[in-house]
């Protein structure tokens, strides 16, 4: 079979399984008839009723947004910052250990603290986003550098290449596809990180949406706000994914 | 097919609401499950009354507690058929009972407060003084609601001359616990902020907070309809059990305070409890026959003015009609069916 017919094959595959699935959760949701349990066609005539009044679009605007924001900071002091752990040998062993200890404490932890740093506005919640997606970032970048085949850099350093040309020429290259993994999944805490910020402390967003469907009993309303997040982050990985292939082709 | 079925069946009756439990052969009684707030001051007293003393056994039941945080997570409990009745505050029983047909509101449960404060140092005096300021409420709770009040009293619209702000009950707490600026007078950017009891009288108690407005909420008994029909007249007996649990903390306040300190594990002294209950007349009766457990006029016309607020603010998408959400026996004047002498504190196994 051709590399096409093998793409819509497991497109075809993935289509039936969703149609299964739908159609079972529907069955039992008509069978029990309960608030707790929707069935699909509820979730999306409520999916429907939130676009129509404009506030699903508001509410993923937001949330990307705001992991939009959050993590391009993430992104950006994750690798510099990264590397610098990695090239900086004991004098960087600080802000790696740094890293280590604020690395476990999960991001709805600094909540109380980012509203008081920096108030209730958005700011807040890219804080949370950032500190979300930091640390993997940070870490992946850091060891993948320190990670570079010692025989690619003996390589280099017999046919005279300097510091700044075997950093640019080998081992950023060797660490590339590892620094790529850490970007996803950071994107991916991104997007768990804005939703633990907008279900407390924000004024809008889908976490935000979720929060206030769950106080009135909405499970519908709920479902609604879930599916969106899961289609949002699947198409941001399907972007990331793309974004990988083009940088690090050659990785395996 | 065949293999999958076990997996669903949990589902299935987590879904669909467990059914009624049915009389205990051996002893004749009722088995209940009873959902309550592990965070709230007197509906605390009360559900620790009831679990500490013989009352719910001297009225036929068998009960069994589980504690919820607050009032969301206790209306989820009910929808997945975990408990048969439930203490809540009036806007979850408007929206649980407009989503959950099987469920109604059997009695008043008590009066509790919801206040708005700002740091004591703060310029802000009353709610006129908050225009152009910022307020922070857990977006959806009875708070909510007492704060936009408050502010449409003091003659400001809250939509445009006040920014009012969402923020959890938890983070309002970490928030004032960190102390507001001595040059400012504010935490953060936040002005003034909205809680209800035990944290608002926590917090006052503490001196962390000065009120600037407060307001009585109407809290109430909810219990399934499928319960009832299972077991006809165990609303009625289950409000006399109420009854004689508010004697029983009216009797000494002290030592049901003490149990809920002990069961909640909350870090509140014990005079948050008492200014809590300040505002529940049954803690404060002379005698058991001026205790109230059903729901007078006045505390209807607050709850139809919490499902107002809640269709407004959009929380509801449709209006919620009140009469279909209360059960006859909510209205009904209840008196003790049991002699308090006849109530024994358990001994522990």
């Amino acid at each position: 079979m051709s590399a096409d017919g093998q793409v819509r094959g497991d497109w075809a595959v993935v289509a039936a399984t969703a149609l299964v699935v739908l159609a079972a959760w529907e069955g039992v949701a008509r069978a029990l008839q309960v608030p707790a349990l929707p069935g699909p066609s509820a979730v999306l005539w409520m999916a429907g009723w939130l676009a129509r009044d404009g506030t699903l679009f508001t509410d993923v605007a937001a949330s990307l947004g705001r992991v939009f924001t959050g993590f391009t900071a993430a992104a950006l002091l994750g690798v510099s910052l990264g590397a610098l752990g990695a090239l900086g040998g004991r004098w960087t062993a600080g802000l790696r250990a740094l890293v280590s200890t604020i690395r476990p404490i999960p991001p709805i932890a600094w909540i109380p603290l980012s509203i008081l740093w920096f108030g209730l506005g958005d700011p807040s919640a890219w804080f949370i986003v950032f500190v979300g997606a930091f640390s993997p970032i940070f870490v992946q970048t850091c060891w993948s550098l320190q990670r570079c085949p010692s025989t690619y850099l003996e390589l280099a350093r017999s046919v005279g290449a300097g510091p700044w040309l075997t950093f640019r020429r080998v081992r950023l290259p060797a660490a590339a596809p590892g620094v790529v993994a850490g970007l996803r999944t950071g994107l991916g805490l991104a997007w768990t990180s804005v939703i633990a910020a907008e279900l407390v402390g924000a004024q809008s967003g889908l976490g935000y949406r979720i929060q206030m469907h769950r106080v009135v009993v909405e499970t519908d309303g709920v479902m609604v706000g879930m599916a969106c997040i899961g289609l949002c982050g699947l198409a941001m990985d399907a972007v990331a994914r793309r974004v990988e292939r083009r940088l690090v082709d050659w990785a395996p | 097919m065949r293999r999958g079925l076990p997996f669903l069946a949990p589902l299935l009756v987590a879904c669909s609401g467990a059914a009624p439990p049915e009389v205990d052969a051996m002893s004749g009684r009722i088995p209940i499950r009873i959902g309550w707030q592990t965070t709230w001051a007197t509906q605390g007293q009360l559900a620790v009354a009831m679990m500490k003393t013989t009352l719910l056994r001297e009225h036929g039941f068998e009960p069994t507690f589980t504690g919820f945080s607050y009032g969301g997570p206790l209306n989820e409990g009910a929808l997945a058929g975990s408990v048969d009745v439930l203490f809540t505050a009036d806007q979850p029983a408007i929206a649980l009972g407009s989503k959950g047909r099987n469920w109604g509101i059997v009695g008043r449960l008590m009066a509790n407060r919801v206040g708005t404060f700002v740091p004591p140092a703060s310029p802000i005096q009353t709610a006129s003084d908050l225009e152009g300021r910022t307020v922070v409420v857990p977006f959806g709770a009875a708070a909510h609601r007492a704060t936009m009040g408050a502010i449409e009293r003091a003659g400001l619209d809250p939509r445009t001359q006040v920014t009012v702000a969402n923020l959890g009950l938890q983070e309002i707490v970490a928030l004032v616990g960190a102390g507001a600026d001595p040059e400012t007078h504010r935490w953060g950017d936040t002005d003034a902020a909205a809680a209800w009891d035990p944290a608002f009288a926590s917090l006052e108690h503490d001196g962390a907070v000065r009120a600037i407005d407060t307001t009585t909420i109407t809290s109430v008994v909810v219990m399934d309809d499928r319960f009832v029909a299972a077991h006809p007249g165990a609303d009625l007996r289950f409000m006399q059990a109420m009854h004689t649990a508010y004697d029983v903390v009216r009797g000494d306040p002290e030592r049901a305070a003490l149990w809920f300190k002990e069961e909640s594990a909350l870090p509140f002294d014990i005079g948050v409890l008492e200014r809590a209950a300040s505002v529940e007349p049954n803690i404060h009766a002379g005698s058991a026959a001026e205790i109230r457990v059903h729901l007078n006029p006045d505390e209807l016309k607050t709850m139809e003015a919490a499902a107002a607020f809640m269709l407004e603010s959009g929380l509801l998408r449709e209006a919620v009609d009140l009469s279909a959400i209360l059960r006859p026996q909510a209205t009904v004047p209840v008196s003790a069916s049991v002699a308090l002498e006849q109530v024994q504190v358990k001994k522990l196994p």
